[in-house]
């Protein structure tokens, strides 16, 4: 057994017992014993052959034969529910260890990272459709062979030993030639898989609702399925043209087979034919043969359990992928009830992993404690990018960002990020209960139904609660039988809700990003007008494009190809006559002589 | 009965459909590699027959069969593997283009918020793996027929009473298929909280959610939201487990004492003279066979079950949405006109999402002329949306109807009708593949070439956004695939881009597309708006309509329409409106109010 096979095993073996200790245990028991109990029939069956034939007593035979039946049937429903839990329990591990590492790091480069993604579909088994727990379910039958395979070969070693060595090599390298064989064919596929994940989107895109609207609208159905027709083609028939089918090497195992097996058997006949074997010996060590077989078969759960065992490999490269990026620097400090003076950002310099063209080549920014600041700029001028530094989901490839002096990056993140409260544009729906939706925004105060509460009143959230049919317990999203759905103006109130929650709790910072953008006339008339009261205790940064909402906060920066350009209060601004001015008066213009 | 031979049918067919010569192939290897093994007794018997006439040759001849078939199983099992690696391949990809067809086919999007619909979808998804290879159970419970029958053939030879012996074998059986269905049965009843699971799996891997995750630390407890819910279901997988060993394993207890009494009765006319030691032989050899087949025949008509359910969801699935395209179709295949000469009318229009009582939308009735720009504004949830839904058929109104230019539109081919409209909505859809299709999707009959992309964008006001892309059209959107990440707003664009590709639609609906806008090209995009619509009034009489909560951009609506709890409250031009004071001007003023100079 080489290294690489064996340390291949173990790990399977420490996959499973990670997933459930016990189940595994009864498993892989259930496998060993059932193995063992062929062997033990075929001599129960000689012993019984031999007695019927001297005329000795036949009952301690015959029970035994009975009994070793009975025992390997009742072990066959166990070795079937067993693996069937095993099955799911070993998936379900593995995904909860993809999302635990996935979801652990402080910064986002994990879970951003196409390499990751990659990862995770071939972890999942989404491009072969088989889950790594389905090697768990057969691990017990395979132990079963193989101990069905070594006992039926001591049989026979008893018989001559260098017969059971013989068997013993060919079959090893029969499987071994299966064994490369389909190695092959799912390496193939893996090399392949940020290609067919392409095809994969295609058919989510189908699939899923999110797209339904747009995919009728345009007519798409028939777009999508040859796109991923197309794709998957293109990809499967070029591995198709690298696939070896092997029939040399398979020709060549099974002929190697006849020969040892032939010679095997031709010495067990003739032996018995000339009188120096017994008959019931002669019959035992026949199938003792055909039990060895089994060593050189290759079934699906062979190759499942390879398949397993690079899912679980790739779970590793996740986890360590995971571990070793610094994107966010764990850092060491407790950010307290910082920042009490002012957020500074230095000569700060960031580009998005991958991309070349830098977001921000030197920002300057002071963001004073326990004010608002309103941010103003085009699309993609860098807004949004900006608060992401700000929360630490990122952290600046130059310059530095610091709070009260001390570098954002001495703090730990985890601690800073509890500081932060924030409604981004694609806020999160959670499909779980109302209120979970809002407690969520400070888990260490999920208790406090008064605070959550009064968060809605803030927010103008609580109307929308009323009229949910189960109030805060209603879970949100149609798909459930007793689930209420929400338009994107109800999430983003509930979004704002979470974050007004957080401030209640505790966090000291609160980023709001186009926090009005889906709710209508009246809801975003009552977050201008209640902007004070909203962001009272906090320090505030706020991206709107409606100026209704930026011209309440204490102070408004312009952003332009990822530097200040202009900052000063609303009336300042105005007054100074720049882009502020200009943008402000285009939009106020429009109601004007209406009214 | 019928039931069971449409699945077989269906499984068949599937596979039949997805690479003809792979199914026979495999039908033949999967069985022939099976067959071949009851065989080999045979092989023991020829050389147990030479052992005892001492007849070395005899007995080489049985060595020489043993491993001849032992030969041949072994090159049809690596027959068959190659075969059906290949065909379950195929058959992924049939079934896979045959659901996507499916599913985006139905010309309605109702089925995607049936609870039933989901169901079926989330466990035709788990189910997948034993849709890929549907021969394989069925040629291999052949198989194991098969072999049983061959070996009552063979006891029968010693005793007709013997062959009863398979017999006790059945209260097995039926507690083996009955732990099955149970089994499928329980999972049936967690597809609601198996979807569950997989949102809370996608809300921590997923890049979106990733933001808030973070900063409100909601990893672990999402984690073990998730630990909690699986263990619960698993609780009832293990409680049912327990009941179903316990039944399977007393069916075997009769099984073994049937065998232990058949061999006894052997043994004892062997001792008695009255039949052969080779007969005890014979017993004992086919009852360590009809083991290992019993098992094997448990196990794939277990297989078989599993496959055959997840068949009937495929044809429950299929049926579902053949009915629903055909009732669609079924109502009418109208052309849509070629121009708009009189408008679009609602006659008392009402609608209830399916499943819900509440009236979303009562009593509606609209007039939108040709030609015309129209605004809807309301609150949040007073039915703007559906409203928007109910003119792109997504939903089919509950009561009333829709006139074009006098036509039901619910008459019209539906492909037809929106192949002549164009649609920008609030939820789009973030396309990641490369810049040129993203937009391109909107009018799949065009090539996406520069010119066609780029005219489109222009009419969205994005025309310099491929500049900001370093490969320009060619650039893959979105971190899906190591593509470039867009601000909202930059989707945005995309997704108005996509809008205007089809460039003289009957009705442009734009439902607040500009919720991420800047202020200057939300400025620049009504101008524009207004007039691509007094062009597009010239030539064919196409309708804009535009939801949207910027009451800047809506007073420049040649008709606004004021929804309030699902009711038109008004209708009519801006200054109209302002001058009755009602519900718009209220509305109209509160915003007006936060750029005033106070």
């Amino acid at each position: 057994m080489t290294w690489a096979r064996r340390s291949e095993a173990l790990r399977l073996l420490a996959c499973f017992r990670g997933a459930n200790r016990r189940l595994t245990a009864i498993v892989l028991g259930a496998g060993a014993a059932s193995g063992a109990l062929l062997p033990v029939f075929m001599i129960a069956t000689g012993a019984l052959a031999g007695a019927v034939r001297d005329g000795r007593p036949v009952a301690l035979p015959l029970a035994a034969v009975v009994v070793t039946f009975l025992l390997e049937r009742v072990l066959d429903p166990i070795l079937e529910e067993s693996g069937q839990a095993l099955w799911r329990q070993v998936d379900e591990s593995l995904s909860q260890r993809i999302m635990r590492a996935v979801a652990q790091p402080p910064g986002l480069a994990t879970v951003e990272s196409p390499a990751v993604r990659d990862l995770i579909v071939q972890a999942q088994g989404e491009l072969t459709d088989l889950t790594p727990g389905q090697a768990a379910y057969h691990s017990g039958r395979i132990l079963a062979t193989v101990v069905q395979g070594a006992a039926s070969l001591l049989i026979l070693a008893t018989y001559h030993w260098w017969l059971s060595a013989a068997l013993l090599v060919a079959y090893w390298l029969t499987y071994r030639v299966y064994r490369e064989h389909w190695q092959d064919v799912t390496l193939v596929l893996y090399r392949r898989t940020d290609r067919l994940r392409h095809a994969h989107y295609l058919r989510a895109l189908a699939l899923e609702p999110s797209a339904a609207k747009e995919t009728r609208v345009f007519g798409l159905a028939e777009w999508l399925v040859d796109g991923y027709r197309q794709r998957w083609m293109n990809e499967m028939t070029d591995i198709w043209k690298t696939r070896r089918e092997g029939w040399g090497a398979s020709v060549a195992t099974v002929t190697g087979l006849v020969v040892v097996e032939g010679f095997a058997l031709w010495s067990v006949a003739v032996d018995a034919a000339n009188g120096h074997l017994a008959l019931g010996a002669a019959v035992v060590l026949a199938q003792a043969v055909l039990g060895a077989a089994i060593l050189g078969q290759y079934k699906e759960g062979h190759w499942l359990l390879s398949e397993c065992a690079r899912a679980v490999e790739r779970i590793d490269e996740v986890e360590t992928e995971a571990a070793a990026t610094m994107d966010v620097r764990p850092g060491a400090l407790d950010a307290g009830n910082r920042p009490q003076h002012q957020i500074r950002f230095e000569n700060v310099t960031f580009a998005y992993p991958g991309t070349s063209v830098p977001v921000f080549d030197g920002l300057d920014l002071e963001i004073d404690a326990g004010r608002s600041l309103a941010i103003v700029g085009e699309n993609g001028a860098g807004k949004t990018t900006l608060v992401k530094l700000l929360c630490r989901l990122h952290d600046p490839q130059g310059g530095r960002i610091t709070v009260d002096g001390q570098d954002l990056r001495d703090l730990d993140p985890v601690s800073w990020h509890h500081r932060v409260a924030a409604v981004f544009q694609d806020y999160v729906q959670f499909e779980l209960s109302a209120f979970d939706n809002v407690a969520y925004g400070a888990l260490h105060n999920r208790d406090d139904r008064e605070g959550v509460a009064d968060a809605a009143r803030l927010s103008g959230a609580d109307q929308l609660i009323e009229r949910l049919p189960a109030g805060w317990d209603t879970p949100l999203s149609r798909q459930f039988s007793d689930g209420a759905e929400l338009s994107g103006g109800e999430w983003q109130r509930l979004a704002l809700t979470r974050a007004l929650f957080a401030v209640r709790s505790g966090a000291g910072v609160l980023v709001l990003d186009e926090p009005t953008a889906a709710l209508d006339v009246r809801g975003e008339a009552e977050v201008y007008e209640r902007f004070v009261e909203l962001t009272r205790g906090a320090t505030t940064i706020v991206i709107s494009h409606r100026f209704s909402t930026v011209r309440r906060a204490d102070r408004i920066v312009v952003i332009e190809h990822g530097v200040v350009v202009e900052d000063g209060d609303h009336d300042a601004l105005i007054r100074h006559g720049g882009r502020y001015a200009q943008m402000y008066t285009l939009q106020a213009s429009r109601f004007d002589g209406g009214d | 009965m019928r039931d069971f031979l449409r699945g077989v049918k269906l499984m068949l067919t599937v596979s039949w459909r997805a690479d003809r010569l792979r199914s026979v192939l495999a039908g033949i290897t999967a069985s022939g590699q099976y067959i071949v093994l009851p065989l080999r007794a045979l092989g023991l018997k020829v050389l147990t027959d030479g052992v005892v006439a001492h007849d070395s040759a005899h007995a080489v001849a049985g060595a020489a069969m043993i491993v001849g078939f032992s030969a041949a199983n072994r090159l049809m099992a690596w027959a068959s593997l190659n075969v059906r690696m290949r065909l379950r391949e195929h058959t992924q990809l049939y079934l896979d283009t045959h659901l996507m067809g499916l599913t985006a086919g139905i010309p309605g999007i109702a089925h995607h918020e049936l609870p039933e619909y989901l169901d079926s979808v989330e466990r035709l998804r788990m189910e997948r793996p034993y849709l890929a290879n549907p021969f394989n159970p069925i040629s291999w419970t052949t198989a194991s027929i098969l072999q049983a029958g061959t070996v009552v053939v063979l006891l029968v030879g010693i005793s007709p009473l013997l062959a009863l012996l398979p017999l006790f074998g059945i209260p097995a059986a039926i507690a083996s298929a009955h732990a099955e269905e149970r089994s499928i049965d329980l999972v049936d009843e967690q597809a609601e909280q198996s979807r569950v699971l997989r949102h809370l799996m996608d809300l921590t891997t997923q890049p979106e959610p990733a933001k808030e995750l973070r900063i409100y630390g909601l990893a672990d407890e999402l984690l073990e939201r998730r630990v909690r819910l699986f263990d619960a279901l698993e609780a009832e997988h293990t409680r049912q487990s327990v009941g179903n060993v316990a039944r399977i394993s007393s069916g075997w207890v009769l099984f073994a004492a049937a065998y232990g009494a058949a061999l006894w009765w052997t043994v004892d006319a062997a001792q008695s003279g009255t039949e052969s030691i080779g007969a005890v032989v014979l017993v004992l050899t086919l009852g360590a066979q009809l083991n290992s087949q019993l098992a094997d025949l448990a196990y794939n008509v277990a297989w078989f079950a599993r496959s055959l359910r997840a068949v009937r969801r495929l044809v429950w699935f299929t049926q579902y949405a053949d009915d629903a395209t055909a009732t669609i179709a079924a109502s009418g295949n109208a052309p849509p006109p070629s121009r708009l000469d009189d408008g679009i009318r609602f006659e008392h229009v009402g609608f209830s999402y399916p499943g819900s009582g509440r009236r979303v939308l009562e009593d509606v009735n609209l007039f939108l002329p040709a030609g015309s720009t129209i605004a809807i504004v309301g609150e949040n949830g007073s039915g703007k949306t559906t409203l928007v839904k109910l003119l792109a058929r997504m939903y089919e109104p509950t009561t009333g109807r829709i006139l074009v230019d006098d036509v039901d539109v619910a008459t019209m081919d539906i492909e037809a009708w929106r192949r002549r409209m164009s649609a920008g909505f609030q939820d789009f859809e973030r396309l990641h593949v490369l810049a040129r299709h993203s937009v391109g999707a909107g009018d799949v009959t065009r090539d996406a070439t520069d010119d066609v992309v780029h005219d489109a964008l222009r009419r969205a006001v994005a025309a310099d956004l491929p500049n900001q892309f370093p490969d320009r059209l060619d650039t893959q959107l979105g971190r899906q695939f190591d593509g470039i990440d867009l601000s909202v707003g930059q989707w945005q664009k995309v997704a108005l881009g996509r809008a205007m590709m089809r460039d003289t639609p009957l009705l442009l609906v734009l439902d607040e597309p500009t919720a991420s806008l800047d202020a200057p090209t939300e400025h620049a995009l009504f101008e524009q708006f207004a007039g691509a619509a007094r062009d597009v009034a010239r030539t064919t009489g196409g309708i804009t309509v535009l939801v949207s909560h910027r009451f800047s951009t809506v007073r420049m609506a040649d008709l606004i329409v004021v929804l309030s709890h699902g009711e038109i409250v008004e209708t009519g031009p801006h200054d109209e409106l302002m001058r009755a004071n009602g519900a718009y001007a209220q509305l109209y003023r509160i915003q007006a109010r936060a750029y005033r100079v106070d």
